[in-house]
């Protein structure tokens, strides 16, 4: 029997709730041919209901378009009405213990500890993402999302709802204790010895702050700086992003070391900072996704939810890089003799470093081949 | 008007100096023995490069002199040089950070970078275990020195060289040959051919090189070839150490 347009899209839709799927496989879930499919996709896509990821001649693989998901990372019926539960709780138990309605943050840091303890993060993964790890279910202020929740949860067997609210008054109670929402970030970062997003934390506040002229901020700056790029991941896949990572630390010392008004380009740094934490963000998302079992095959899972991201974001990455670097070059242009290692740092390590690092042109083998010879 | 083409090693040379005042012996030298502050070559030619160009401009002054490259050095080696600096320094790192982590095993090092390169990077992360500080110390030097070398390049070409010439696609690639059936090394024979090309009858040109072996096994090669021994003539060339002994 015929099914009706409208039968056939919740069916599509119904489909796409686990993940992204092609045509092709769609086609075979629903039992529609594949020229239905197509059709009705097209439609879907219209209304903004799904995007088309990957569009090649072997596949077209489509994904639903979720608004309270971040990167319409797919989470179940059951999975979201834990995390609203979670977060009804985290709201009135915040209320009570402080008088006032907690932030977008507070719940986050509440909510994240929560699903990690009480092991629910199969049904709500947890990533690390701009400020911090969260759940992948987005908390809408705006949303209402007071309720008894028990019996819905019952149909989901959920039975440990106790366990779940002792989790929540210990999560509010250690997060509310810090005056405001940069240490409750700090304590986050801390409590999982995230050290690169400490570092992060720690150079926005400098950045964003403080006199970056004054001698005691350019060597605090310096020395988080280096920290910042050492404890970018290691990760194959990250090599491009920490080549940029190392670009920027380089291009903020050239500014430090040539005397330079930092106050007067901070915009410029700050942006540069932001666009660069952006990136490095977005892969930090994408790699803590990537423990979750649901999304360890890192290539698909990048192809399915991060390729547009994480290309954006290096664009927007290098282009303000090259901004800092007019700068710097600007300022190399105006310098009336040529810049020498600071006071104190001539030391006999530093020398053999020179060397070694000098001795890379002499390194290259002989046999690289030659240009063609003219016609 | 005296023209010196630079060969890439003064390029380098200027910009791994590590302070002005090293020259007159006043340096900033914290536990450096006098053995140890001359020890090796790159001290030498680091020094050097500095006294031959500060020198020239003492002496000569800007009106006087002309400083001038190829672009092969400029557009073609050097930035193949910083992009493998960079790659060292994350490969070092990566080691610092992790130190089960091999040197040169990530498919991009694999792809830029040298076995030679690999074992200066293994040279640079053993230095770790002679610096007292956290772990971080290493690369906070690295970035330091690396940081300094940049805007010691930036300085050189921007302030410091008058003139960059013969576009690399401009390079007569039958002299290129001619001087690779002489000389391994491609890169320096696209330099060569550049420097030899820029040197006409009307204008003579003296080469200043570190690399002493690879000109004087050039010397009398366009003998060989009838047809470019009649379009070009092979510049003076100097030795860098040379030259500064010569002190002119």
């Amino acid at each position: 029997m015929k099914r009706g347009r409208e039968e056939i899209a919740k069916a599509i839709i119904n489909a796409l709730e686990e993940g992204p799927l092609s045509i092709q496989q769609i086609s075979g879930k629903i039992s529609s041919n594949w020229s239905t499919v197509n059709d009705m996709l097209g439609e879907l896509k219209k209304e903004g209901k799904v995007r088309e990821i990957i569009s090649t001649e072997k596949a077209r693989i489509f994904k639903l378009i979720r608004d309270d998901t971040y990167l319409d990372i797919p989470i179940s019926p059951k999975g979201r009405k834990i995390g609203h539960f979670i977060f009804n709780e985290i709201i009135k138990e915040w209320k009570n213990k402080t008088g006032n309605a907690p932030t977008k943050t507070d719940v986050y840091k509440a909510a994240a500890m929560t699903i990690e303890k009480t092991q629910l993060s199969e049904e709500i993964p947890t990533v690390w993402y701009l400020f911090g790890k969260i759940p992948s279910l987005i908390y809408q202020q705006e949303k209402d999302y007071s309720g008894d929740y028990s019996e819905e949860l019952k149909a989901f067997k959920i039975e440990n709802l106790q366990a779940i609210k002792d989790s929540i008054i210990k999560a509010v109670e250690f997060f509310c204790a810090q005056k405001n929402t940069f240490e409750r970030r700090m304590l986050q970062y801390k409590f999982y010895n995230n050290m690169l997003y400490i570092a992060k934390e720690e150079i926005s506040h400098i950045l964003f702050n403080k006199d970056l002229n004054k001698e005691s901020t350019k060597e605090k700056l310096k020395r988080l700086l280096t920290e910042f790029y050492f404890y970018c991941p290691n990760k194959e896949d990250f090599y491009e992003i920490s080549l940029i990572a190392y670009r920027f630390v380089i291009l903020l010392n050239k500014l430090i070391i040539e005397g330079e008004d930092l106050n007067k380009h901070r915009k410029e740094i700050c942006s540069a900072f932001d666009k660069l934490w952006d990136l490095l963000a977005i892969y930090s998302f994408f790699d803590s996704l990537c423990e979750n079992p649901r999304f360890k095959n890192r290539e698909e899972t990048k192809a399915a939810y991060f390729e547009s991201s994480i290309k954006n974001r290096l664009e927007n990455s290098l282009e303000a890089m090259s901004n800092l670097e007019a700068i710097c070059i600007d300022i190399s242009r105006g310098l009336k003799k040529p810049p020498t290692m600071p006071y104190g740092k001539i030391s006999k390590e530093a020398h053999m470093i020179r060397d070694a690092l000098s001795e890379l042109s002499k390194s290259e083998p002989k046999s690289e081949k030659p240009e063609p010879k003219n016609e | 008007m005296n023209e010196y083409f630079l060969d890439q090693g003064i390029i380098i040379g200027y910009a791994s100096s590590l302070s002005d005042k090293e020259e007159t012996g006043k340096g900033e030298e914290s536990g450096r023995t006098a053995s140890e502050r001359i020890t090796s070559e790159i001290d030498h030619f680091a020094k050097a490069s500095v006294m031959f160009i500060e020198a020239k401009e003492k002496k000569e002054g800007r009106e006087e002199r002309t400083f001038s490259t190829c672009f092969y050095i400029i557009k073609h080696d050097l930035p193949k040089f910083l992009a493998r600096r960079t790659m060292l320094i994350e490969e070092v790192r990566r080691k610092i950070k992790d130190s089960s982590y091999d040197l040169g095993s990530s498919e991009t090092a694999k792809r830029h970078l040298y076995p030679r390169d690999i074992s200066l990077a293994t040279k640079i992360f053993l230095i770790k275990n002679s610096l007292k500080g956290k772990e971080t110390e290493l690369l906070g030097l690295l970035i330091t020195l690396e940081t300094v070398f940049e805007e010691r390049l930036s300085f050189f070409i921007n302030k410091i060289l008058n003139k960059v010439v013969i576009p690399i696609e401009d390079i007569d690639r039958d002299l290129m040959w001619h001087f690779h059936s002489f000389i391994d090394n491609v890169s320096d024979c696209n330099i060569m051919a550049s420097a030899v090309q820029y040197n006409t009858n009307l204008f003579r040109i003296t080469v200043i090189t570190t690399d002493k072996k690879d000109w004087q096994e050039a010397e009398g090669c366009l003998d060989t070839n009838l047809n470019l021994q009649e379009k070009y003539k092979m510049p003076r060339w100097l030795y860098l150490l040379d030259a500064v002994e010569r002190k002119g």
